[in-house]
Parts: structure tokens; C-alpha cells; sequence
């Protein structure tokens, strides 16, 4: 997968968790803020991990690490 | 107040990723873009989640949250009965926080306790949606003395009633309940009997 596949992938799910949070935060109820949790943080933590994967692939491609 | 501030960094956010998401391509070429994608995709999205989480937290402590579920409404009515059961003197003399009347009462105040907390309270999200919730609602285990007496163990008027300083060992050990002497909490006959304080006709 190429650097910018990836950077793309993890933008793709950084914004999609945000979405969730946005519409979740509008309607805030017991259900909205377990949604909030369990599927906004948790699709945005994957695009940080997916970037920082990124990140480490592409520093050791280029000998940095 | 929270929530709009939640609801606008997230807007903010999105935003941010999505010109991100349309630049990606440019932003890889230089160095100042991948710090501007560190920032955008590493940074921001986590810090904002982690505040919207906070906010939620919060949030779940307060009373108008426990109470928006429909199983809690007799226990939130409680809180207005006419008499001199315990959560209705503490409501309506203000002697907690009203926002928060059902937390402070009702929190584990050991170490790790809010997370106990945390987690009963999920528990019971769980059993709102896809259980049953016991008739009449039950504690986990019976009343802590600890939970009164995180507040009222050095106050004055407490310890100005001797039975109180008497028992006090045996109180400390969850040996004698506070609840033995001071038997209505939530007084749920007064509620069926429609018996309320004047504030609820405001």
C-alpha cells in the first residue's frame, strides 16, 4: 500500500470517527454517548494507529529508523 | 456550555481532515505538510476525542442524565416528596449538589471508585436497553456507611448527636448501617401517594 493510500485511509477514519462524535454529541442521551465512545474514539484511535503506522513504515523505508 | 464546545472542535475537526484528505497528496511532498498532517491526524482528532470524552463523563454524573432513563423516575420524583426521608432533606436542603444529587450519594468513594462507578453505570445502560431492571431497583451491595460519612464524619452537627459518636467504631466497620436508624431513603410510598413539595408545582 502506498504512503499516500494509507495517509488517506487513516484521514478516511479519523473523519468518519468525528462524524460519529458530532452526531452523537447533537443528540446526547445514555445510548449517544456509549455510541460516542464505542465507535467515535474507537474509529479515530484506528486512524491515528493507521497513520503512525504509516509514519514508522516510511522512517524505516528511508534508514531513519 | 461543554457540549457546544465539544460540538464546535469537532466541526473544526472535520473540517481540518477533510481539506487534509482533499491535499493529502501535496502535503506529503514537503516536510512543514507532514507536520501539518502529524498535527492533523495524530494530534487533533485524539485530543478533541479525549476532551468530547471527558465532557461525556461528566456529564454522566449528573442527575438529569441517571434520570433520563425511564426505571429511574419514581427515585427522581423522591427527590420532591414532602417528609423527612434522607434524599429528599439532602435534595431540598441543598445539603449536595442537586446537579449531581444521585452521584454523590451514590459513588464508590474508595481508590479506583469512580471507575467502579463508571462501570456499574455501563452496566446499567446495558440492562436499560437489552434487560430488565429489578422491581424495585436493588444496590449491588447493602449501603456503605462510608458513603455518608465521607461528608458527615467530622461535621458538627453530626457528631453534636451522641449515638453517633458512641457507634462510631462500629459504624466505621459497616457493623451498625446508618441506614438502621435513618430508614427512609427514597421514600417511594410518598411518591405513589403523590405527596411532593411545593417546589414541584413551579
Amino acid at each position: 500500500m502506498s504512503t499516500l493510500r494509507a495517509v488517506q485511509i487513516a484521514l478516511v477514519l479519523c473523519i468518519a470517527g468525528l462524524a460519529v462524535q458530532l452526531l452523537t454529541s447533537l443528540f446526547w442521551s445514555p445510548i449517544s454517548f456509549i455510541l460516542f465512545a464505542s465507535v467515535g474514539v474507537t474509529l479515530v484511535v484506528c486512524g491515528t494507529l493507521v497513520f503512525i503506522w504509516t509514519v514508522l513504515r516510511e522512517l524505516r523505508h528511508t534508514g531513519a529508523l | 456550555m461543554n457540549t457546544v464546545f465539544v460540538i464546535a472542535a469537532l466541526a473544526l475537526c472535520i473540517g481540518l481532515a477533510v481539506v487534509l484528505l482533499a491535499g493529502a497528496e501535496r502535503l506529503l511532498a514537503s516536510t512543514a505538510g507532514k507536520l501539518v498532517l502529524l498535527a492533523g491526524i495524530g494530534v487533533l482528532p485524539l485530543a478533541v476525542s479525549v476532551g468530547g470524552l471527558t465532557a461525556g463523563v461528566v456529564s454522566s454524573s449528573q442527575t438529569s442524565f441517571c434520570l433520563s432513563c425511564h426505571e429511574m423516575t419514581p427515585y427522581g420524583q423522591s427527590l420532591f416528596v414532602d417528609g423527612d426521608s434522607l434524599v429528599a432533606v439532602h435534595f431540598q436542603d441543598r445539603l449536595v449538589d442537586r446537579d449531581y444529587a444521585c452521584y454523590v450519594c451514590h459513588k464508590d468513594y474508595a481508590m479506583f471508585g469512580d471507575v467502579r462507578t463508571k462501570l456499574h453505570g455501563l452496566n446499567h445502560l446495558l440492562v436499560h436497553y437489552f434487560g430488565e431492571a429489578s422491581d424495585p431497583i436493588e444496590l449491588y451491595a447493602p449501603y456503605p456507611n462510608a458513603n455518608c460519612l465521607h461528608c458527615h464524619d467530622d461535621s458538627r452537627r453530626y457528631l453534636d448527636v451522641e449515638v453517633h459518636v458512641r457507634f462510631a467504631a462500629d459504624m466505621a466497620r459497616d457493623e451498625r448501617s446508618c441506614l438502621d436508624c435513618h430508614r427512609s431513603s427514597h421514600d417511594l410510598d410518598a411518591v405513589h401517594a403523590g405527596q411532593f413539595w411545593q417546589a414541584v408545582a413551579r
